[in-house]
């Protein structure tokens, strides 16, 4: 088990340094000139063309490529911002657990109404109950989280004031900054985890182990967590993670409405000004996060399923034999 | 109280009386179970014999009460356990008989056990769920699992590390952890091999004969049934169309629809090149024929097969005969 832990950090390292690559070409092609960006338009020629070799924009692209290559990752570097001057990496370590916090509490709310919702729906399908939860799951899907956002603070914050419109806070009761932007942004995740559980817990709820269970004397509500719903999990696991991607891309939205000085906001607004080492740095950081997001996955699938656990251990057995 | 015990001493253990059990599939309703009744004392074995879909599952199930709760309805009769009609038991009452006095092996073991599950914790679970608190579940789990064949070491895995006979093996510790009254065994055997087949029956034998259990053991087999059973009906679109003892059953079949089961078993000791298999189909029990349901299969049948419900006869002591024709036939064949 260690192993294949150890092995899927190792395959971390061709991701981030291919994300790396990609993410320096997309910029470099990108239109717009940083120099004159920065500079404005009243900068004359000679002036920009200081600052391009400042930057070291002259450059050829390949040599650029491998400068900044080695910068990362052999220094671990990840330079400074062009615009402010201030380096990226201080930044984005007090940026990134915000943007993540929000993310998990997102992630949380979501999972925590979403599964129920779904187990709801799942065990009175077909009546009121069902239909009530895929009425409310569409709507989840289809409202914007802008929108929701807007009312929620208008409602939360405007109306009845109990929770704070934008901003962060230190310590626990920080958190309740993050309530109403999870709020908001949970809709879409907690629809499709409603739908993904319902679907997998009606595939699981007509399968023989559930008759002996109840053939057991086993009580109902014992029969559909401890045995249904464990055998559901997988593909409402797998949904987690995707959901977590998503999430944390679609952070810029919710950050900039709540004005949460997260990831989101750093990136979108250094793609704005052309700050290419912010985007750059801030990308790599995310695809980071988002690899061991997807290890813990898969490290939970081995959790739930015992045979999938056994396919990760015998992946090291297959080889020593091959051996 | 003393008034109940006497009256329950003279019923039999189980008896179940005009059982109708449907289910709804695309707005149409299948007769799955069309008014069966039977009787089964303590220690004694009955076999239900039939088709692929004749209702035998479905009446097994029926007396646990685990059948799907959308879309099947028991339209009628009753199923009295020791003088109680579980059909009427609250559901708290009845999760207390379920995998204590009453128990069930399934059919098929590669999908009965829950995957996610060590196997000796399912078979914990059942004891613990029925014990008084005292029980240690995890050593009577480990002694099921001695009992059944299988090291007590194995508690510990998991369904996937086991072969379908093991499987089997557990399903049968899980159904007699808690000692029941009645068994309900529906096919144990059929998707084994055929060596570990009289093992198991010979296991499930043991321990019935040791606590006194009653067994309704369904299969489409006649040799298993030659075997273990007492009693035997045969089950023919959700009903019993023949009943009787075992002797009775394999020696004087009576009805047209038994003596063609009989007639399918090849005989080894004569050189056969054909099969004689019953022609025509089961019926479709979304919309089963009038009369008798076996009439549109049956080379005797006349005219008044067809006109409405057919009564079972009794055509020596205890052995029933659901057909019209039946003495005359008796004549026919001699």
């Amino acid at each position: 088990m260690l192993k294949y832990i150890g092995k899927r950090l190792l395959w971390m390292i061709p991701i981030v340094l291919g994300v790396t690559i990609l993410v320096f070409t997309m910029m470099t092609f990108c239109p717009g000139d940083p120099a004159e960006i920065i500079l404005g338009t009243t900068a004359t020629e000679a002036d920009l063309q200081a600052k391009r070799v400042e930057l070291g924009l002259d450059q050829p692209f390949l040599v650029r490529l491998a400068t900044y290559m080695s910068d990362v990752f052999i220094h671990f570097d990840l330079g400074n911002s062009w615009l402010t001057g201030v380096n990226i990496i201080p930044t984005i370590m007090e940026r990134m657990p915000r943007t993540v916090v929000l993310t998990v509490v997102t992630l949380i709310i979501a999972f925590g109404l979403g599964i129920p919702l779904g187990i709801m729906a799942a065990t009175h399908q077909n009546r009121w109950q069902d239909h009530i939860s895929m009425i409310l799951a569409l709507i989840g899907v289809a409202i914007p989280n802008f929108w929701l956002a807007l009312l929620l603070v208008l409602l939360f914050s405007v109306k009845l004031g109990w929770l704070p419109a934008m901003g962060i806070g230190t310590g626990i009761a920080g958190l309740q900054y993050y309530i109403l932007p999870a709020l908001s942004n949970c809709a879409g995740a907690l629809a499709n985890c409603a739908r993904q559980t319902r679907s997998s817990m009606l595939d699981v709820i007509r399968a023989d182990y559930i008759t002996t269970a109840r053939s057991k004397g086993v009580p109902e509500n014992v029969v559909i967590i401890k045995h249904a719903l464990k055998n559901a999990l997988i593909p409402i696991i797998t949904m987690m993670g995707t959901s977590f991607g998503r999430l944390l891309g679609g952070a810029m939205i919710i950050e900039t409405i709540f004005s949460i000085p997260g990831m989101g906001t750093y990136i979108i607004g250094a793609v704005n000004n052309r700050d290419y080492p912010i985007v750059q740095g801030g990308t790599i950081f995310l695809a980071i996060v988002f690899s061991i997001m997807m290890l813990l996955v898969d490290l939970l699938y081995a959790a739930v399923d015992p045979r999938i656990k056994a396919q990760y251990a015998s992946g090291k057995k297959g080889k020593k034999v091959k051996k | 109280m003393s008034e109940n015990k006497t009256e329950n001493k003279n019923m039999p253990f189980l008896s179940i009386k005009d059982l109708k059990v449907e289910y709804m599939s695309d707005g149409q309703a299948v007769h799955a179970v069309n008014g069966v009744s039977l009787t089964l004392e303590r220690g004694k074995t009955l076999g239900l014999v039939g088709e692929t879909g004749a209702g035998k599952t479905t009446i097994a199930k029926s007396i646990l009460r685990i059948l799907p709760d959308i879309g099947c309805h028991i339209r009628q009769g009753e199923i009295c356990l020791d003088g109680d009609n579980v059909l009427t038991l609250p559901e708290h009452d009845m999760r207390k008989i379920r995998g204590n006095k009453v128990s069930m092996i399934f059919q098929d073991p590669m999908t009965a056990l829950n995957p996610v599950q060590r196997v000796g914790e399912q078979i914990a679970e059942v004891v613990q769920l029925h014990s008084d608190g005292k029980t240690d579940s995890e050593a009577r789990a480990k002694e099921m699992l001695e009992i059944v064949g299988i090291p007590a070491e194995r508690y510990y895995e998991y369904p996937h590390q086991f072969s379908g006979g093991m499987k089997q093996r557990v399903v049968i510790a899980i159904a007699l952890a808690c000692n029941p009254d009645l068994l309900l065994a529906d096919e144990p055997t059929t998707a084994l091999d055929v060596t570990i087949q009289a093992q198991v029956m010979d296991l499930i034998g043991e321990l019935q004969k040791k606590y006194n259990t009653a067994m309704l053991l369904i299969t489409h087999d006649m040799g298993v049934v030659a075997q273990v059973c007492d009693d035997v009906a045969v089950i023919y679109a959700g009903n019993i169309v023949e009943y009787g003892t075992k002797e009775q059953i394999f020696d004087h079949p009576s009805h047209p629809y038994t003596v063609g089961l009989f007639g399918a078993i090849p005989d080894m000791n004569e050189d056969e090149i054909w099969l004689h298999p019953i022609d025509g189909l089961p019926p479709d029990p979304t919309d089963l024929p009038q009369g008798c349901a076996f009439s549109p299969r049956c080379k005797y049948a006349g005219e008044e097969c067809q006109k409405g419900p057919i009564a079972i006869y009794e055509t020596a002591d205890g052995h029933h005969c659901r057909c019209c024709r039946v003495d005359e036939i008796r004549k026919q064949e001699g």
